[in-house]
């Protein structure tokens, strides 16, 4: 297994964690120092930094931070807030979050030092996933420059890398293959439900992705969950080995990439490294807020170390991973793991008839079927007042007519055996929207429903 | 001397050799340059001489 940074990568897991708790120590201080957005809430917390003599007295002492937070502190402190560390005219850029969550979008400032930091989080994980200087890596991504952090810090680490990253994801469906077939890949990068738009795209143009891009070594996957089965149906549908990576707004590019052994192997999800040189990562217990064991799914709790501006301490993502120890994977770093393909967000989270139920789960169970393009759910309430949980399927349109109606009732068996909830299977009216970058399949109408049934009964 | 130990004196060696020109320079251009070479030779450390970090963190940058 190449090592992109030797220095870092074979240290032993107790150097590393000596190394970073040292960073940690340093960037404590250094933020409290410069920073007077944490200099006013530690004080009002009564942080003594030098009681901090290790990760548990760290976790107790130093509170954690939401996104609630940020954005009261830029509603206060127009227009960047006073996180920013840096004097305005330090700034050469801005991103902000893709506001998804619906409450507000967070604002990262950052320095010239920190557009080649963003750069380089990205650069280990290409390095590892096997691109290289010169390979062309197509990124679908929408926006390759801009306030969108995911892109702009791909395009930095393509940069830094060396390698030819063609940027195509304001272009259509049928222009980024047209472009692909032109400057054949070695890399892609796009979304899990965009790559399956690509497969079906193919098809409909006549051909498969193995015959159009029989150069293809790599796909980088992020921002959706996926199982082992479809990821394997994938990497056979491509012809080639699927990564995947995890990355913030808030870490400023990547945080966590697969090895060479890629997002699925030996029938089991992969392990992405999280660069721990780089961020002080905790994952917690979503409600006792202690370090979940090895397997298990926690909070990831975000502590940048290299970042300049925009630096955050203690910031509970509201991101589900599941923690892996070091020295899970066989590849040897030192680094600790999330487990490929279950990245979710808490606040995806839909209650269903008293069922705490994750898309994710969802998405696991019906878009692994090949017959289906793609599905939208919602919750609603009955004109009589019933909460009622509708999936609506697109099928593939050389599916069988009778075969589809067999398949509705498949999926509404499956669906409520392993996730526990009855669920209405009907075929969409209408083809539904394809996702180029996050993904919102999910609807919850029962307030609106719950307010009619209310002045209906009056 | 390792490799590793080779590129750690290179890059602390690069890092004050960046920051003596920014700081002595009178030219807009070498100054816009300089900059640019001064975030490459942190991340240098950072990845090349790791326990080098307390130095680079008190850094502010100068405004042109």
């Amino acid at each position: 297994m190449s090592r992109y940074s030797p220095a870092i990568e074979n240290l032993s897991p107790d150097a590393l964690q000596e190394l970073q708790w040292k960073k940690l120590l340093y960037h404590l201080k250094h933020a409290y120092d410069t920073n007077p957005f944490y200099r006013t809430r530690w004080d009002r917390a009564g942080v003594t930094l030098d009681k901090i003599a290790d990760p548990k007295a760290f976790r107790e002492l130093v509170p954690l931070i939401t996104k609630a937070d940020l954005l009261a502190d830029q509603k206060e402190n127009p227009p960047y807030g006073t996180r920013m560390g840096f004097r305005d005219q330090d700034l050469v850029g801005l991103y902000w979050t893709s506001g998804t969550s619906g409450i507000g979008q967070e604002l990262y400032g950052h320095t010239t030092v920190d557009t080649w930091y963003y750069g380089l989080t990205w650069s280990h994980g290409l390095y590892w996933q096997g691109v290289r200087r010169g390979n062309v890596l197509f990124n679908t991504w929408p926006g390759s420059v801009g306030q969108l952090a995911g892109p702009d810090s791909l395009t930095r680490g393509l940069i830094l890398l060396g390698a030819n990253g063609i940027h195509i994801g304001t272009q259509s469906t049928d222009e980024k293959l047209k472009y692909m077939r032109r400057f054949p890949p070695k890399h892609l990068a796009v979304v899990p439900a965009y790559l399956q738009r690509l497969a079906a795209a193919c098809a409909e143009n006549g051909f498969t992705p193995r015959e159009a891009f029989p150069n293809l070594e790599s796909i980088v996957l992020a921002t959706e969950s996926f199982g082992v089965d479809w990821a394997e149906q994938m990497e056979e549908i491509w012809g080639c080995r699927l990564h995947e990576m995890y990355g913030s707004t808030q870490q400023g590019g990547g945080l966590a990439f697969t090895c060479e052994l890629g997002a699925v192997h030996d029938h089991q999800p992969g392990h992405m490294h999280v660069l721990e040189h780089l961020s002080y990562v905790e994952v917690l217990d979503k409600e006792t807020r202690e370090p979940v064991g090895p397997g298990e799914e926690g909070e990831l709790v975000l502590t940048t170390l290299n970042r300049d501006s925009s630096t955050l301490v203690r910031f509970a993502t509201d991101d589900k991973v599941v923690f892996l120890p070091r020295g899970d994977c066989r590849c040897g770093r030192p680094f600790f793991s999330f487990r490929s393909g279950a990245v979710a967000r808490y606040d995806d989270m839909i209650k269903m008839k008293m069922v705490n139920v994750w898309p994710a789960a969802i998405d696991a169970i019906v878009l692994m079927r090949p017959e289906v393009a793609e599905y939208q759910g919602r919750v609603y309430m009955t004109e009589s007042g019933n909460e009622t949980v509708e999936v609506r399927v697109e099928f593939i349109p050389e599916l069988a007519h009778d075969h589809r109606r067999t398949l509705e009732r498949d999926l509404a068996a499956v669906l409520r055996e392993r996730v526990g909830v009855r669920m209405d299977v009907v075929e969409a009216a209408a083809p539904l929207p394809r996702f180029e970058f996050k993904v919102r399949r999910w609807t919850d109408e029962r307030k609106a429903g719950r307010e009619r049934v209310l002045y209906t009964v009056s | 001397m390792s490799t590793q130990g080779r590129d750690a004196e290179f890059a602390t060696r690069l890092y004050a050799l960046v920051r003596e020109m920014i700081a002595q320079t009178e030219s807009p251009v070498v100054l816009d340059a300089g900059v640019q070479m001064l975030g490459l030779a942190k991340i240098l450390l950072t990845e090349a001489a790791p326990d080098a970090f307390e130095h680079v963190r008190l850094e502010r940058e100068p405004v042109a």
